[in-house]
C-alpha cells in the first residue's frame, strides 16, 4: 500500500501556483522533498494534511482520501513536525505530555519521556525559554510518541547542529525498519536527505521536476568536465545543465544518452538539482 | 559476512551488494540454507535504500544463488554445480587475460608460460 | 477536545494569572456590579485565549492533530461556557459563606434576573466569537469596542423606555425563559457560523 499518493495536486495562492504534483510514497520508504525556500514544499505538505484546501487533484493517505471523514481518525497515525513547533509559550514538556495524552488515543507517555531524556530536554523549563534546537526536539519527541505509521516533517531538522541532526536522521532510519512505517521529509539540507531517503522529489517554482528512486538518479545522471572544444562533441539532448568557465565546461548529463567510452563523476542530489534549477532560469 | 558499500564507486549500489553476497556464497562463507538478513534490515544497517537492496536480492534470486521463502525470508540456495563452474571458468579466464598481458610486457613466449604452469603443477 | 481545553487551561493559569485573580476577586465581592463585571470578564476569556493561540500559531499545529475544525472552534465556546458557569458557582458559594459567617445578605444569584444576566453574557459570546474567527483578535477587538460603545450609548439613551427592562421588573421568570431560549439559539447559530468562517479563512 502507498503511504502517500497525490495526483494532479494544484493550489493557487495569489501569485504563487503549485501545479500538478504527483507523488507516490510506498509504505516502508522515506521520501525527501527538496527545493528552495518558497518552492512549494510546505504548501505540498499542508495539502497532504488537508490543512489548506486544494484547488484540484487527489490526495490519498494510507488509502484514505484526506478530505473524507475517516481522515480525522487517520491523523492518529500521522506524526507531523512543522518548520517550527507552535506550542504555547508557557507550556513545559510535562504540560505537553498532558495535552497530547488527551489528544492522541495511542499516546505513549513512557516513550515520550524517554525521548525527552534522550534529547536532554529540561522538563520544567517553559517552551519560550527553549532554544530553537530544543523546540524542534520537543516537537519531534511529541510526533514520535503516539505510535505513528507515517511521519511528515517540514524542515524539521533546520537549525539543529550536525550531531543532533544525524541522531534524528538515525531515528527516522530506525523508524522505517518496520515495513508499515513511512516518512516524508522536506529539507533544504540536501545532504541529510541523500543519507536516508529511498525517494527524492524535487519541487521548483511550484512544479514537480522529478520524483524518483534515489539510487536510480545516481545511475541516470553523471557529471562531465571537459574542454569547450570537446564539449561540442557531446550530444546536446544528453546535457541537462551546464556551467562554463574560462578553462572548462562542467555539465550534468544523462549517462544513457552519452557515448559508451565516457567517464563520469558521480552526481550527488545537490548537483543534480542545482544543474536542473539553473537550466530552468 | 562483510558488505562494504562505496558511494564513490561507479558501480551501482545494487550491483555492489549483488557481487559481494554472490562472492560470499561462491567462496563458501555463506552455506546452503543459511538465512540472509531481511531486505529491510540490511538496507537500514547499510543506510541504503530499501528498493536498491530489494533489486540486489531479486537479481540474486534470478541468478539462482538464493531462494525466497514467503514470509520467512531469503536463504542461500543449494549450490548449482553448473552455475558455480561457470563462475569459476569466468574467473580463470579473467586471470589468464591478466597473465597474458603481463607476459606480453615481459616478452614471455607461449611455451615459456606453459612451462611455468607445468612446474607449478609438479610442485603440487 | 479535552486536550484543547487542557492547553487553554495551561495558557490561562500561567499566562494570564492576573486576569484570573481579578476574576476571582470580583466573584468574592458581593452584589450586582461585581457579579456583572466577573461575568463580562469570564465571557471575554475565549478571546484572550484565541489571542494567545494566534501569537503562538498554535492552530497550525492543532490542524495536524486528530481534531476537526468544528472541535477547534467549539472548544473556545466551551471554554467560555465553563468560565461563566464556574464564576457563577463561585459567586454563589462565596455569597453563601459570607451570609453564614458575617450575616451579609445579598440578592440570591439563582433569581431569574441573574439567570437572565448569564444568558446575556452567553449571548454576548455568541456575537463576538464569529468576529474573532473571521477577523482575528486584533481587528475583532476594535469592532468589539465599537459594538460595546454603541450598545452602551443606545442603552443609556433609550434605557428607561425599553420595554424589556420593564418586563424584567414585571415578569422576571418570563424574561428568563425567553432569554435562555434566545441564548441557546444564538449560540447554536454562532458555532455554525464560526466553523464556516474558520474554514473559509483557512482556505
Amino acid at each position: 500500500m502507498n503511504a502517500i499518493e497525490t495526483r494532479g495536486l494544484c493550489k493557487t495562492y495569489g501569485d504563487f501556483r503549485l501545479e500538478n504534483i504527483n507523488l507516490v510514497l510506498p509504505s516502508g520508504c522515506i521520501m525527501g522533498l527538496v527545493g528552495e525556500n518558497g518552492a512549494g514544499k510546505s504548501t505540498t505538505i499542508k495539502l497532504i494534511m488537508n490543512a489548506v484546501e486544494r484547488d484540484s487533484g487527489e490526495v490519498s493517505i494510507m488509502g484514505t482520501d484526506n478530505k473524507s471523514r475517516e481522515f480525522k481518525k487517520l491523523k492518529e497515525n500521522i506524526g507531523v513536525v512543522l518548520d517550527e513547533a507552535y506550542f504555547p509559550e508557557v507550556l513545559n514538556a510535562v504540560n505537553v505530555n498532558a495535552v497530547m495524552k488527551s489528544t492522541y488515543k495511542n499516546w505513549n507517555e513512557e516513550q515520550y519521556f524517554n525521548y525527552i531524556d534522550r534529547f536532554s530536554l529540561p522538563r520544567q523549563k517553559r517552551f519560550k525559554d527553549y532554544s530553537r534546537g530544543m523546540k524542534m526536539k520537543l516537537a519531534i519527541a511529541a510526533a514520535l510518541s503516539h505510535s505513528p505509521k507515517l511521519l511528515i516533517l517540514d524542515e524539521a531538522t533546520g537549525g539543529l547542529d550536525p550531531m543532533i541532526r544525524d541522531e534524528i536522521l538515525e531515528i527516522f532510519n530506525e523508524f522505517t525498519r518496520d515495513e508499515s512505517h513511512s516518512v516524508l521529509i522536506s529539507s533544504h539540507i540536501v545532504s541529510d536527505l541523500e543519507k536516508i531517503c529511498d525517494y527524492i522529489a524535487f519541487i521548483h517554482n511550484g512544479n514537480l521536476i522529478f520524483s524518483d528512486e534515489k539510487d536510480r538518479l545516481f545511475q541516470k545522471y553523471g557529471i562531465i568536465r571537459m574542454s569547450k572544444e570537446n564539449f561540442k562533441e557531446v550530444p546536446q539532448d544528453a546535457v541537462i545543465g551546464k556551467k562554463a568557465s574560462e578553462y572548462f565546461v562542467e555539465a550534468l548529463v544523462r549517462k544513457d544518452l552519452m557515448p559508451g567510452n565516457c567517464n563520469f563523476e558521480r552526481a550527488g542530489i545537490e548537483e543534480i538539482i542545482l544543474f536542473m534549477a539553473k537550466e530552468d532560469r | 559476512m562483510d558488505i562494504i558499500i562505496s558511494n564513490a564507486s561507479e558501480q551501482p549500489i545494487y550491483e555492489q551488494i549483488f557481487n559481494q553476497i554472490k562472492n560470499n556464497i561462491i567462496s563458501g562463507k555463506l552455506k546452503e540454507g543459511d538465512a540472509l538478513p531481511s531486505i529491510r534490515n540490511l538496507a537500514k544497517d547499510l543506510r541504503i535504500s530499501v528498493i536498491t537492496t530489494k533489486r540486489a536480492y531479486d537479481e540474486l534470486e534470478a541468478a539462482g544463488y538464493i531462494n525466497t521463502v514467503a514470509s520467512k525470508g531469503c536463504f542461500v540456495a543449494p549450490k548449482n554445480v553448473e552455475v558455480i563452474r561457470e563462475e569459476h571458468l569466468k574467473e580463470i579466464e579473467k586471470r589468464m587475460r591478466e597473465i597474458s598481458n603481463l607476459a606480453a610486457a615481459c616478452n614471455l613466449s607461449e611455451d615459456e608460460i606453459i612451462e611455468m604452469y607445468r612446474v607449478i603443477q609438479r610442485e603440487g | 477536545m479535552k486536550g484543547l481545553l487542557l492547553k487553554d487551561y495551561y495558557t490561562i493559569t500561567k499566562q494570564i494569572r492576573i486576569y484570573l485573580l481579578i476574576l476571582v476577586i470580583f466573584a468574592f465581592l458581593p452584589g450586582f456590579p461585581a457579579f456583572l463585571l466577573a461575568l463580562v470578564y469570564s465571557s471575554m476569556l475565549p478571546i484572550t485565549v484565541i489571542a494567545y493561540d494566534e501569537y503562538s500559531k498554535w492552530n497550525r499545529m492543532a490542524e495536524m492533530m486528530p481534531y476537526s475544525e468544528t472541535e477547534l472552534v467549539l472548544s473556545k465556546y466551551v471554554l467560555g461556557y465553563i468560565a461563566v458557569v464556574l464564576i457563577w458557582i463561585l459567586s454563589i458559594v462565596v455569597q453563601t459563606v459570607l451570609e453564614l459567617i458575617a450575616g451579609i445578605k445579598g440578592d440570591s444569584l439563582t433569581d431569574p434576573q441573574y439567570i437572565t444576566l448569564i444568558c446575556v453574557a452567553l449571548g454576548f459570546e455568541a456575537v463576538i466569537l464569529p468576529l474573532m474567527f473571521k477577523l482575528g483578535v486584533e481587528k475583532g477587538r476594535i469592532i468589539l469596542i465599537a459594538l460595546a460603545g454603541g450598545v452602551t450609548f443606545c442603552a443609556s439613551f433609550f434605557g428607561g423606555k425599553l420595554s424589556s427592562i420593564k418586563a424584567l421588573e414585571a415578569d422576571p421568570a418570563g424574561v428568563m425563559i425567553i432569554s435562555t431560549a434566545a441564548a441557546i439559539v444564538m449560540n447554536v447559530l454562532s458555532v455554525l457560523l464560526s466553523v464556516h468562517l474558520y474554514k473559509s479563512v483557512k482556505k
